[in-house]
């Protein structure tokens, strides 16, 4: 039996196109699968096989009437956080446990407009809050390459489904990382896009100002396809940007000859030797590929932790307010009044970790805390920005590493919040400042994935992808598999 | 930089989020740990930052054009509704003046 | 012993077709909910998109009060809880409001006073709620979340209810005339809040004002600043102090009342609305707005007063009235020699008249301009007498066209001819035999009875003077 689950999103395209095998043949191949292994991994919360198999049904007559695109006829796994009318859709909580969502996201109508095959919705982080999956209220979501680790989060079921080989690719959503460093602990490729990039409406609003939808992949090439075709324009998102899409596929072989990587030396040496190492070999690869390297002084490891955990928080705060069991989601049966439907419908839908930073952000807003604090934060981040453009007057893109470190063990942040904000350390400083970046699988700690991140300039998606498919070809990954997805 | 249990109990009025008693010394401490180091911030300079920055981004608004567009179903979007009755959305008796 | 002070919050609901983030309706008196879509209920994942007619209209309402309009303003979240408020927050405008620093000026008792409009804002309203469907629960319809207002905030300059009143009479005349409300009262289109306190004579501190929100009709603005006076007055008489709340004005009482007290002042934690961005607004659309603004109503006043000699009463009816304006200056370029009174009095007259009493909007009628100019020039021609104009305007009224035409079709032409006149008036002397001897022998009051029965014989068509003067002689 060919193990169809190993190829990539261009290999199946050609296959399908080609008629080695069908869309319908291919999903039940996937389906199969996600029955034998989603009960380990817990990636999928729901598992739409229907509804794939309509749709491959449709893909397989646009392929065979010559109508289809490269997407059309690949099964995927859809974050969550996406809502898809007429099924349910979590966010990872059990505010929304029997949330039938009434219309379709921007990102899911332009997806399934190209063909593709939905699996399913993926676990994540309630809320996307979170960088383990373990704040999920369906439980924790197991790392294909040790179960015993968590994927990493808040997209750490869309991560899990790719690297376990149940889905060809997946969807996700990044506020502070979340889509880069789950990729970056499942070998995968992950990419943010720049704010405005990818639409927000029916994306469920975390942090407004920080939300961004994107893809994870298992090559550059498959990455850049999906994300020619969720990105532009919606007049339903005042936020998203007017920039024309360029052929993010077609032009990936364009990189350019020689181009300038910046290395923010606080980053490098916040790693410990090993990975330095590493790191290093991968910035060899770079040279040989045309990158002229430069360690610079970019010293904002102090302050992005703190401007994060003031705006995510604050936008949190208000854009949950919503939740208050009237109109939709859970129901506190306790009310007695009002005042008690609020309250306990709140304090018994929500988890721990969104409750925090439910708190935590109406505090930076109040009233005598809010300039010291919030308004603070606006200007720091724009501190952040103006320091990211004077690199990028001189620079193409910015190295680093996704993470510190590899996989944590499932239950070892239980006791310490905090530990887990700074895990974040290398990712945030592209939301607050807009940017776009992807996470590539080049290395290795303590014989686990562990991701390098190229950061580039607004609207310069572009560039990231041409620079990372060159490195890919140089030094490919592909070939390191999950025991799950090494399984035929 | 730190909160007392006081206002802990008033940011949970203000965001709606009942917490039981039992729960509090953990919050407490998470969220002063937290501010510990959101306190950080006190120090950075941005001297160079407009005092009005929200006022300074080339971002605009989009403005749409003045039409109906919608001409929504209350059934439809209230199958995921709690309480209903004759379409309207059900909660528990408010006296007027609670707001 | 106490001055009162006061300051207005007015909310007007914009004359749109759409909500202000939404694209769903805002027609009043819908069933519940049907005008509520996704974005308006809240659903997870949704978000606003600003409507351009709105910004229009708080441009032209800054126009007209030669405010500030500020090229950069933005959104902010007011963030509370309450069932009527689906998103947990409002979308408002705080720091950096559309409008700032205008004035309006009004007559109180013949003298004129300006108040400064410290700045108007667009926000978004709230649904409603119901309570008294239910014994236990109360019912909410969120039709009304999202409609856009933009709230009309004054500085604390009035000193009196008949200002205050004044202020909110030309305010409702001139957004409706703006075509940017339609001042419904009744319908919630314009709400007043007022803030009212007491100040010592000998001082300029201003007192603890108390809020008065949500009045809607003129009359009961008056009945609770009234009482407000009294019972403030009454608490400082005391030597108590004055505690600032909020209360709702108890229509059946005649008082008002305090809300429930919170434990703590609400905090709105407001910041800028991380889902939308800075509205710029350009040279090129201010100007455009401005070039196609109506005249504003006190200059219309003035033209109308001056220029064509209305009265004050006649003018403000047409400049309250658009249609029936436009249609007045139109007739008046289309006459031979422009009578603007005399136009002035068959619109308010005769012409409104006929469209109250059919229920027929002024706008609907199927007169034109060009007609009823050549209708008051034959009365002023002596061609039509009053009464025969009448009859030609309800031939117009039934869509006959051309006044010279229904004239001569329907014989109405005013017969002014000598012989012609003294011929019927012969005719009707010799039928009523006793009441002209009674005329000859001084009673005048018959005049009128013989002139009218000159004017049955001639179907309408004697000229009424002339008649009159013809009876005269022969008796």
């Amino acid at each position: 039996m060919t193990a169809w689950h190993q190829k990539t999103l261009t290999q199946l395209s050609n296959h399908l196109h080609q008629g080695d095998i069908s869309s319908t043949a291919l999903t039940e191949h996937f389906l199969n699968r996600m029955q034998e292994f989603n009960p380990s991994l817990n990636c999928y919360l729901a598992i739409t096989a229907d509804l794939a198999l309509q749709q491959a049904q449709s893909a397989d007559r646009r392929l065979k009437e010559k109508t289809a695109t490269l997407l059309t006829g690949i099964p995927y796994a859809h974050k969550d956080i996406f809502c898809t009318q007429g099924i349910k859709t979590t966010c990872g909580s059990k505010m929304l446990e029997n949330f039938v969502a009434p219309y379709d996201a921007t990102v899911t109508k332009k997806l399934h407009e190209q063909g593709l095959v939905m699996l399913g919705k993926t676990n994540m982080d309630e809320f996307a809050m979170g960088s383990t999956n373990e704040h999920s209220y369906f439980g924790p979501c197991k790392n294909p390459f040790d179960l015993q680790r968590a994927p990493g989060g808040s997209s750490g079921g869309s991560a899990s489904a790719v690297a376990a080989g149940l889905a060809v690719f997946s969807t996700g959503s990044d506020t502070g990382g979340s889509i880069r460093q789950p990729a970056s602990f499942c070998h995968l490729v992950g990419i943010k896009p720049t704010y405005g990039r990818v639409s927000r409406y029916g994306m469920i609003a975390f942090a407004s100002s920080l939300d961004q939808g994107g893809v994870l992949s298992q090559s550059v090439a498959d990455a850049a396809l999906v994300l020619e075709a969720m990105s532009g324009h919606d007049p339903l998102d005042s936020t998203s940007a007017h920039q024309p899409v360029p052929q993010y596929f077609n032009l990936l072989n364009n990189a350019p000859n020689s181009f300038k990587v910046a290395v923010p030396r606080s980053f490098f040496e916040a790693m410990d030797p090993s990975s330095q190492e590493a790191f290093k070999k991968v910035l060899e690869h770079i040279r040989s590929i045309g990158g002229e390297v430069d360690f610079i002084d970019f010293n904002i490891q102090d302050i992005v932790i703190p401007t994060y955990y003031i705006i995510a928080p604050a936008e949190a705060s208000s854009n949950l307010a919503r939740y208050d069991g009237v109109r939709y989601g859970y129901q506190t049966p306790h009310a007695k009044n009002l005042e008690d439907l609020y309250m306990k419908t709140r304090g018994e839908g929500f988890g721990a970790e969104v409750k925090r930073r439910i708190l935590m952000g109406t505090y930076v807003l109040s009233s005598g805390y809010y300039d010291a604090f919030y308004q603070k934060a606006l200007k720091v981040r724009a501190l952040i920005n103006s320091g990211f453009q004077e690199i990028f007057k001189k620079y193409h893109v910015i190295a680093t590493p996704t993470a510190l470190s590899e996989a944590s063990l499932l239950k070892s942040h239980d006791h310490d919040p905090l530990a887990m904000y700074y895990s974040d350390l290398c990712t945030v400083s592209v939301n607050l400042a807009n940017l776009p970046a992807i996470s590539l699988p080049l290395m290795q700690r303590h014989g686990l994935p562990l991701g390098f991140q190229l950061i580039g300039n607004h609207f310069d998606e572009l560039t990231l992808l041409q620079i990372s498919h060159k490195l890919e070809q140089v030094s490919p990954w592909v070939d390191h598999l999950s025991p799950i997805k090494a399984r035929s | 930089m730190s909160i007392d249990k006081a206002t802990l109990e008033k940011l949970s009025m203000l965001a709606k989020i009942e917490l039981k008693e039992e729960e509090i010394p953990n919050y407490l401490a998470s969220f002063n740990k937290l501010l510990g180091a959101l306190s950080q911030l006190q120090q950075v300079d941005v001297s160079t930052i407009p005092v009005d920055i929200e006022l300074h981004t080339n971002n605009q608004q989009y403005l749409r054009d003045d039409i109906v567009t919608e001409d929504p179903n209350p059934e439809y979007f209230q199958k995921n509704a709690p309480k209903t009755l004759q379409n309207f959305y059900l909660v528990p008796k408010v006296i007027e003046g609670d707001n | 012993m106490y001055d009162v002070v006061i300051g207005l919050e007015v909310h007007i609901q914009l004359n749109t077709q759409s909500k202000l983030f939404s694209g769903a309706a805002i027609k009043f008196g819908q069933a519940p909910n049907s005008q509520a879509c996704a974005i308006d209920l809240a659903l997870p994942g949704v978000l606003p998109v600003l409507n351009k007619e709105a910004v229009h209209q708080a441009i032209k309402f800054g126009l007209a009060t030669k405010a500030t309009i500020n090229k950069v303003n933005i959104f902010a979240r007011k963030n509370y809880f309450y069932p009527d408020l689906p998103k947990g927050y409002q979308i408002s405008q705080a720091n950096y409001p559309i409008v700032s620093d205008g004035e309006l000026t009004f007559d109180v008792n013949g003298i004129k006073k300006s108040v400064h409009i410290v700045r108007a804002h667009l926000e978004e309203d709230a649904g409603k709620s119901i309570h008294d469907l239910l014994q236990d629960y109360s019912a909410i319809d969120l039709n009304r979340a999202g409609c856009p207002l933009l709230e009309i905030v004054t500085a604390p300059e009035f000193y009196s209810s008949d200002e205050v009143i004044a202020y909110l009479k030309t305010l409702h005349r001139l957004v409706r005339h703006l075509n940017i409300c339609d001042g419904n009262m009744q319908e919630g289109s314009f709400r007043v809040d007022v803030n009212i306190s007491l100040r010592p004579k000998d001082t300029t501190i201003l007192g603890t004002r108390c809020e008065i929100k949500n009045i809607n009709s003129f009359r009961f603005i008056e009945k609770a600043i009234q009482y407000e006076i009294e019972r403030q007055g009454a608490i400082l008489e005391k030597g108590d102090k004055v505690i600032q709340q909020t209360r709702l004005f108890q229509e059946s009482t005649g008082k008002t009342i305090a809300m429930r007290d919170k434990e703590d002042a609400q905090d709105y934690r407001y910041f800028p609305c991380p889902d939308l961005f800075p509205v710029h607004i350009s040279q090129e659309l201010l100007d455009e707005i401005a070039s196609q603004m109506p005249p504003l109503p006190e200059d219309l006043l003035a033209q109308l007063t001056g220029h064509y000699e209305l009265s004050e009463y006649d003018a403000q009816i047409l400049i309250d009235n658009t249609a029936l304006l436009q249609f007045f200056f139109k007739a008046i370029k289309e006459q031979q020699t422009p009578s603007p009174k005399a136009m002035a009095n068959w619109l308010l007259s005769d012409i409104s008249g006929f469209a109250n009493k059919n229920q027929i909007a002024f706008e609907d009628l199927k007169i034109s301009p060009a007609d009823i100019a050549l209708l008051v020039d034959r009365v002023n021609d002596k061609t039509l007498s009053s009464k025969t104009a009448k009859q030609v305007l309800t031939f117009l009224f039934e869509g006959q066209t051309h006044v010279d035409k229904i004239i001569t079709d329907h014989n109405l032409k005013q017969v002014s001819d000598v012989g012609a006149l003294t011929q019927a008036i012969a005719e009707v002397l010799e039928q009523f035999p006793a009441q002209r001897a009674e005329l000859k022998s001084g009673k005048d009051k018959l005049m009128g009875f013989f002139v009218g029965q000159v004017m049955k014989k001639m179907r309408g068509t004697g000229n009424p003077e002339e008649v009159q003067r013809i009876i005269q002689d022969l008796c």
